[in-house]
């Protein structure tokens, strides 16, 4: 019975990670399956078309399969794995060029924005769909390094640590990021949807 | 506390990422001052708009094909990134090429077949000499027949005859 229990243990991350290095494709193979969910959860935050998404998603493990050996077993295997998905959607990002310039505006030196006390709520009568469709569009408009944090706070409800580990950036720029991010967004939202503005600077 | 003070450390107390002290110390000051406390209330209500799309579901044998392809040596990055429409142009090439690949071959089997027919509809040299000697040999026959036809009218009806018979002709 005990063996049988053991035998059924799941396996874990790391020993799945040094068998698939070892050269067992099915160990690599059980490593997608446990997070091709998330990945293309991820993925959805930033383009709504299911190509793209399986696109991101694939190339992201066959990143992660030809580094494996990197993988330094310091960080769980999905953190690791999720700065890959980062980086990639990143990397898509630029390439698709739908992302706004930074150039132009370097969001890092635009200073502190006023302390926006606006109430955006969504209204009652819309669905949840609408809400997240109205979202992604605003989040679609804004610079990757806002939509970056934002994503990764509001909708993966990713720590400040966390970000500030997959983004390679220190706390205190992801407190920055973050609230100038959520004032961008407030921005956008009132701007281009000013019914659900409540409380104009109550 | 301040406002000051307060200020920088409610988007983080929204977030949760305050120590417990630093939340003790900053909760008296929301509770007395309605300026900050109306700007946790506004980023508290930023979070009722992220919620998650509809999901795109995971094909089917996503894991296995992905696996074989990482296997295979395919390291991602050296493919480059398609969007979606360079990417349903990338699909569409394979099947462009066949297309023209079995036009090209349907084509140079129409031209074969049709040679290979026009040579059956063909009469051999043989044949087509017997053929063609046959119709000259009716022709002539027919002729010939005219010809004497033509001089028995010109033996029962005289001149007359032959000359109607000539312009008849």
């Amino acid at each position: 019975m005990a063996l049988k229990l053991v035998q059924e243990a799941p396996l874990q991350d790391a020993d799945l990670v040094r068998e698939a290095i070892a050269g067992n494709p099915l160990s690599f193979q059980l490593l997608v399956e446990r997070y091709q969910g998330r990945l293309f959860a991820l993925a959805r935050h930033y383009t709504s078309s299911p190509v793209e998404v399986e696109d991101i998603v694939q190339d992201t493990f066959l990143k992660a399969y030809s580094r494996l050996d990197t993988f330094q077993h310091q960080s769980a295997f999905y953190t690791w794995l999720y700065r890959i998905a980062t980086n990639t959607v990143l990397d898509f990002l630029k390439r698709r060029g739908r992302c706004p310039v930074q150039a132009v505006e370097d969001p890092e030196l635009v200073g502190s924005p006023e302390t926006d006390h606006r109430i955006v709520r969504p209204d009652a009568r819309l669905e949840r769909q609408e809400v997240a469709e109205i979202t992604h569009t605003i989040l679609e408009g804004m610079p990757e390094i806002f939509r970056t944090v934002l994503i990764m706070r509001e909708l993966e409800d990713m720590a400040y640590q966390e970000i500030a580990d997959v983004l390679d950036i220190s706390i205190g720029t992801v407190e920055s990021r973050l609230f100038r991010a959520r004032a961008r967004f407030k921005e956008k939202l009132v701007t281009q949807y000013p019914e659900f503005a409540q409380g104009l600077n109550e | 506390m301040n406002c000051e003070h307060a200020r920088p450390l409610v988007p983080l107390y929204v977030d949760g990422e305050l120590t417990s002290v630093q939340s003790a110390e900053l909760r008296p000051h929301l509770l007395s001052c309605p300026a900050c406390r109306g700007l946790a209330q506004a980023e508290q209500s930023l979070h009722a708009w992220f919620v998650p799309t509809a999901e795109i579901p995971v094909p089917t044998g996503f894991a296995a094909h992905v696996a074989r392809r990482a296997v295979a040596g395919d390291t991602g990055s050296k493919r480059p990134f398609a969007p979606a429409e360079s990417s349903n142009h990338e699909h569409s090439e394979p099947i462009l090429q066949f297309v023209l690949h079995a036009l090209a071959v349907a084509a140079i089997a129409l031209v074969v077949v049709s040679i290979a027919m026009r040579r059956l509809d063909q009469p051999a040299a043989e044949e087509l000499k017997a053929h063609e000697s046959q119709a000259l040999d009716a022709s002539l026959f027919a002729l010939d027949q005219i010809n004497r036809e033509e001089l028995r009218a010109v033996g029962t009806n005289g001149l007359q005859g032959t000359r109607d018979g000539s312009s008849g002709r």
